[in-house]
């Protein structure tokens, strides 16, 4: 007996050994040597100071751009949620053969470079455009005006990039509700907005929850987007880390930067986690509220 | 007639004297292979040029490319001396490099261009290192002031135009610390090798409300002044040419402050296997006919720019140094703010402070 418990867990830990591996050489270490890094402003051979500290701390630049960065990928998460979800919606309530030509459909914006994708939006966002055009005959725009070069096309282009992902994932949730759940609710006098608070939106919540954290996280670390799109105060945080890797050369700095945008991310990550109970709270309440006695 | 056949006798001799030196020329380097690290398209590797050098020489040329000057640095750090003949930094680079003993000491008596070379780049501090030349200057280029005609006017002669509150939402500005602090301190009337920084923070972040795009690619600046979203800003003089040439209005403009002049040069490795075909090398692409025939009939994605040569732009076809704007920036007398001779120090502090003025 004992010994088939102590087979299991070596079995256990054996299994999970290709995958601890992997993360140890992938993420540990490279994370490491960020820190070490951070530590490190004259070099690898010099001795280690807390010079690259001292310059974040002496301005308070960098934390009001970690502050946009957050907020304009929180935005673009939210944004995308809300346009993922009808559609995920829909997709979740068709046959199989047409879910499957749908979900082909939708994953191919996925599959294109997202180089493409920008280039893409560069053109549909310019001024003289055809949506440009039409907001100036709806009297919306100014003529000659646009939104490139401004925050607004990062957001834009943030959300048109991670709108597959989302779709996939809430929709990976949705499709485990049963139609005839919603149709004995129905039976029994839920209105369309009872059926969605007390059935699908706690059912989907998990998804929910993991599409904003999935799409989230790139958002945050977004650089080339906001370089191209984004104008002179369009720039994230993304992008001083870029600079201070490559043309500033000071990888230092750089890894004291991604640690802040690290720390940033998952703070937001953890409160993203957090909502998962919470919004089951709300619903259950709802349910207990709304339920007859 | 015995007389005249004896002169024409004389006259072949003398039209293949030339081609035996010719001849032996290119048996002095048979055998041998040339390696050149530089930009990928930019004259090293331009086809027919190539062709012209391995005649000549009977040697071959083995092409290594760099994609950043620090690249280039780190390439020759990591056991790129001894294997690396020949390699093309920038003018900001030559003393970095020449101080950690990657580049070897030029003998300037066997550059036969070098009297022919712009005097403000060959008499330089920044190609000099201990007394020594380190690198020959080859080709250049400004970041100066570019307009669209039809939507500036009248044209501008001064910088001012880029901080003018009536310009706001218009300008292009090229995202490199160097340039823009330079670009500044001309503006304010500083020195641009050594500006107060403080003034300069100051009018960066004054230009930045203006400033509707940083570039950093030609593709940066062309999408944002062909379609209008732009009309003024800074630019290189080889793509203001280039516009030019392919029919865009475009006005470039040495404004009276002064503009921001680049050069790249040729420096020869430290131990490098084949020095002698290095000087060879080096005489050949500072040559005449060298700029003649890379300019006027450059190979596919050739990115051209005006050579320090004085000798070589007076060759060139007008239709050709008209596109390399190469006229005006030869003629140029007025204040230039050379990119080279910055110390490693006060360019960290550039690149810090333009960093800042981005993320402000």
């Amino acid at each position: 007996m004992a010994s088939r418990a102590l087979r299991a867990r070596l079995t256990g830990i054996l299994l999970l050994l290709p995958a601890g591996l992997l993360l140890a050489v992938m993420v540990l270490i490279p994370l490491a040597v960020l820190v070490w890094f951070s530590f490190a402003p004259e070099g690898a051979d010099a001795p280690l100071s807390l010079d690259s500290y001292a310059r974040l701390f002496a301005t308070p630049l960098y934390f009001h751009l970690a502050m946009k960065t957050m907020l304009t990928a929180g935005l673009a998460a939210l944004l995308t949620a809300a346009l993922g979800w009808a559609p995920a919606w829909v997709l979740s309530r068709l046959a199989p053969r047409a879910r499957t030509a749908t979900l082909l459909a939708i994953i191919v914006p996925y599959l294109t470079s997202y180089l493409l994708l920008i280039y893409s939006v560069f053109v549909i966002l310019g001024p003289g455009s055809p949506v440009m055009v039409t907001l100036r005959l709806l009297g919306l725009a100014a003529p000659g005006a646009s939104i490139l070069y401004t925050q607004a096309a990062t957001v834009v282009m943030l959300v048109y990039e991670n709108l597959p992902v989302m779709v996939f994932v809430l929709f990976s949730g949705m499709q485990r509700i049963d139609t005839t759940l919603l149709a004995a609710a129905g039976s029994l006098g839920a209105t369309r907005w009872a059926r969605l608070r007390h059935i699908i939106l706690p059912m989907a919540a998990p998804s929910l929850v993991s599409g904003l954290i999935i799409v989230f996280v790139p958002m945050g670390g977004a650089f080339v987007e906001p370089a191209i799109l984004g104008g002179p105060n369009g720039l994230l945080l993304g992008n001083v880390i870029a600079d201070q890797m490559t043309r500033a050369d000071d990888p230092s700095f750089g890894s004291v930067l991604s640690l802040l945008l690290l720390l940033a991310t998952l703070a937001i990550v953890a409160l993203l986690a957090g909502l998962r109970p919470a919004l089951h709270r709300l619903t259950s309440r709802w349910s207990d509220h709304v339920a007859p006695a | 007639m015995m007389l005249s056949r004896r002169s024409l006798l004389a006259s072949a001799a003398a039209l293949t004297l030339p081609a035996i030196a010719r001849a032996q020329g290119a048996a002095a380097f048979k055998g041998q292979t040339l390696t050149i690290a530089s930009w990928q398209n930019y004259g090293a590797d331009d086809p027919g040029t190539l062709q012209m050098f391995e005649q000549q020489t009977g040697a071959s040329v083995k092409q290594v490319y760099f994609t950043s000057e620090d690249d280039l640095l780190q390439m020759l750090r990591t056991g790129g001396t001894g294997k690396i003949d020949v390699v093309l930094p920038n003018l900001e680079y030559v003393l970095p490099a020449a101080r950690q003993s990657l580049i070897q000491p030029i003998d300037t008596a066997r550059i036969k261009s070098w009297s022919s070379l712009e005097p403000r780049f060959r008499d330089d501090p920044s190609i000099r290192y201990d007394g020594k030349v380190y690198a020959v200057p080859w080709v250049q280029g400004a970041t100066s002031l570019a307009v669209n005609p039809a939507q500036v006017t009248p044209a501008p002669t001064s910088w001012d135009i880029l901080w003018d509150p009536a310009s706001k939402g218009k300008v292009g500005f090229f995202d490199d610390p160097t340039t823009a602090v330079m670009t500044a301190a001309l503006y304010l009337g500083e020195n641009p090798q050594a500006p107060d920084l403080q003034r300069v923070r100051k009018a960066l972040l004054d230009l930045k409300r203006n400033v509707k795009l940083f570039w950093s690619s030609a593709d940066d600046w062309n999408k944002a002044f062909l379609t209008g979203a732009i009309t003024m800003g800074n630019l290189w003089s080889g793509l203001a040419g280039t516009l030019r040439a392919n029919g865009h209005a475009v006005d470039f403009i040495l404004p009276k402050e002064g503009t921001v002049l680049w050069g790249d040069t040729w420096a020869i490795v430290r131990d490098a296997p084949h020095a002698d075909l290095a000087y060879a090398w080096i005489n050949f692409a500072t040559s005449t006919p060298y700029f003649t025939q890379w300019i006027t009939h450059p190979g596919p994605n050739q990115e051209l720019a005006v050579p320090v040569n004085t000798d070589a732009i007076k060759a060139l076809p007008e239709a050709a140094a008209n596109k390399l704007l190469a006229g005006p920036l030869v003629a140029y007398r007025g204040p230039i703010a050379l990119q080279a001779g910055i110390a490693p120090a006060a360019l960290k502090k550039w690149t810090e402070l333009w960093e800042e003025v981005k993320a402000s």
